[in-house]
């Protein structure tokens, strides 16, 4: 399970379960958020990469942090 | 046809001062540079540098003219994020590196063996992993040039993801990556071949772009601009990315004027550079494409006659004289790197040199040169990165002033000194004009 902002090198690289991080300094962060709105995105960024542990994958697949913009990739 | 405009541009640095010993210049005078130990920065003094503030977008160029030199002497309270870029770290550059580094060249872990083809990665003196060599004998794969390649494509990726999130550009809509930097990938069969545009597409996921590299030296992003903007205005491409990694060989370039003074060693960072040409909005500006400037044969090895093709002759082609642009991006050396080691204010002799033909061609009176070049130039601000330093980084800020609706026309200009490679005695250049939509 990988957090990462550059989430088609981790595929590349053989990771099956991938999570679309925010940004390359900062995957599971957001420097222009106040101290509370960044809490709650790390808490769901994290809940986000538990639920992909949880899912069976028959295929290399990349998450976003929003359910409904999930994609999968080949 | 469609008027191409810049729609976004950043510039990004790495702090990598355990790196600057594979820089050429240290990595040929061992001894002296083993002298130079307690002579490296610190990132937070890396990142409060008031240059490299202005590189990232925090400061504007014209603060650097209010402030007393010497630079590196004004700690102050600054952040290593700004509006147009970041500075990293150099741990986190190295993880950077080991993440896309697809061909196991990078080990990280203390353990790790150094073999006689690899290099060793140090971090604050502590040997932290091992750089391997692909090859034995191929040259082109040695360890000491894979990892300049390497480091180019993770500057370079660290540029493109930093723009496409600040500026929330859907990856996807790029169709093309043009490859700017200076750094020869390929192997002895095809030494300089490229692909390192593509290597950075497809790292930020840019899963629709095609993509080459143009090779130009230190002009190779001016060039690079005018394909873009060709292909944009021609419909081939929407959106297509200009891309620059750094250059490691670049790094402690000058250190040996460094040990004569109390300067640190300056040059201890790889910069990094982003820029997205397409239909933009209106408030983004126009690369003019009936105003691009060449230099060819006829020029010889004429400073003057460099600058009449690449100033005077398109701005003709505009109706336009020499005052009717705002200001001027030329090469934007910052001068405290270059003047301790004899090499004076690059970017204050280019400003003088065009202040210089604006009074021959009788833009301006003779008295009014100084004062020309002041109003209508830059102080330099950019590490000594070559290609990157070439006028590009005025890019972010010029966004800006075309937005606040402060600066109406602006001029890109880059020499390339091709000589150097021994092919031609030649200098090369490459100039474009950008325009505010109601620019008179």
């Amino acid at each position: 399970m990988v957090i990462t902002a550059l989430p088609s090198i981790a595929s590349m690289a053989g990771a099956t379960r991938v999570l679309r991080g925010i940004a390359i300094t900062n995957p599971v962060g957001d420097r222009s958020l106040t101290r509370e709105q960044e809490v709650e995105l790390r808490r769901a960024i994290t809940e986000r990469a538990l639920t992909m542990l949880e899912t069976e994958f028959s295929r290399r697949s990349v998450w976003e942090l929003k359910p409904g913009e999930a994609t999968t990739t080949p | 046809m469609i008027e191409p405009r810049i729609i976004a541009a950043t510039f990004v640095l790495e702090h990598v001062p355990d790196l600057v010993r594979y820089g050429s210049k240290p990595s040929r005078s061992e001894e002296q540079f083993a002298t130079a130990a307690g002579k490296g920065r610190s990132y937070d003094d890396a990142v409060w540098y008031p240059p490299n503030q202005v590189f990232i977008g925090n400061l504007s160029p014209d603060a650097l003219r209010d402030l007393s030199r010497p630079w590196w002497a004004h700690p102050g309270d600054a952040h290593a994020v700004g509006p147009s870029g970041e500075i990293m770290g150099q741990s986190q550059f190295y993880e950077l590196l080991a993440r896309l580094d697809v061909f196991e060249l990078v080990e990280l872990g203390q353990s790790a063996a150094v073999g006689p083809n690899d290099l060793p990665l140090f971090d604050a003196g502590q040997q932290i992993g091992v750089f391997h060599g692909a090859h034995e004998e191929d040259e082109s794969l040695s360890a000491r040039v894979l990892l300049e390649n390497l480091a180019c494509k993770a500057s370079g990726v660290h540029a493109l993801d930093f723009l496409l999130k600040q500026k929330r550009i859907d990856p996807e809509g790029i169709t093309y990556c043009i490859g700017a930097g200076e750094e020869a990938v390929g192997d002895r069969y095809q030494r300089g071949g490229g692909g390192i545009g593509r290597a950075i597409a497809e790292a930020c996921g840019l899963e629709q772009a095609g993509g080459a590299d143009v090779k130009a030296f230190c002009a190779g992003p001016i060039h690079a601009l005018v394909a873009a903007a060709t292909l944009v205005a021609t419909s081939v491409h929407r959106q297509v990315a200009v891309v620059a990694g750094g250059s490691l060989a670049k790094l402690g370039m000058k250190f040996l004027g460094a040990l004569q003074t109390d300067a640190p060693i300056l040059e201890d960072v790889l910069a990094g550079m982003a820029i997205v040409v397409g239909h933009g909005a209106p408030s983004d500006p126009v690369i003019r494409l009936d105003a691009v400037g060449f230099t060819s044969p006829r020029s010889g090895h004429s400073q003057q006659a460099v600058l009449e093709e690449l100033v005077a002759e398109p701005l003709r082609r505009l109706g336009k004289g020499l005052r009717d642009v705002g200001v001027y991006a030329a090469e934007l050396h910052n001068p405290e790197i270059t003047e301790a080691a004899g090499g004076g204010d690059v970017p204050d002799r280019n400003y003088k040199m065009l202040a210089g033909l604006a009074a021959v061609n009788g833009d301006i009176e003779r008295e009014a040169m100084t004062e020309f070049a002041i109003a209508h130039g830059l102080p330099g601000f950019s590490p000594t990165q070559g290609h990157i330093a070439s006028a590009v980084p005025w890019v972010p800020h010029a966004l800006k002033r075309f937005e606040d609706g402060t600066l109406e026309r602006t001029m890109l200009l880059a020499k390339g000194s091709l000589f150097l490679g021994r092919m031609t005695k030649m200098w090369d250049g490459a100039s474009i004009t950008l325009e505010a939509k109601n620019a008179d």
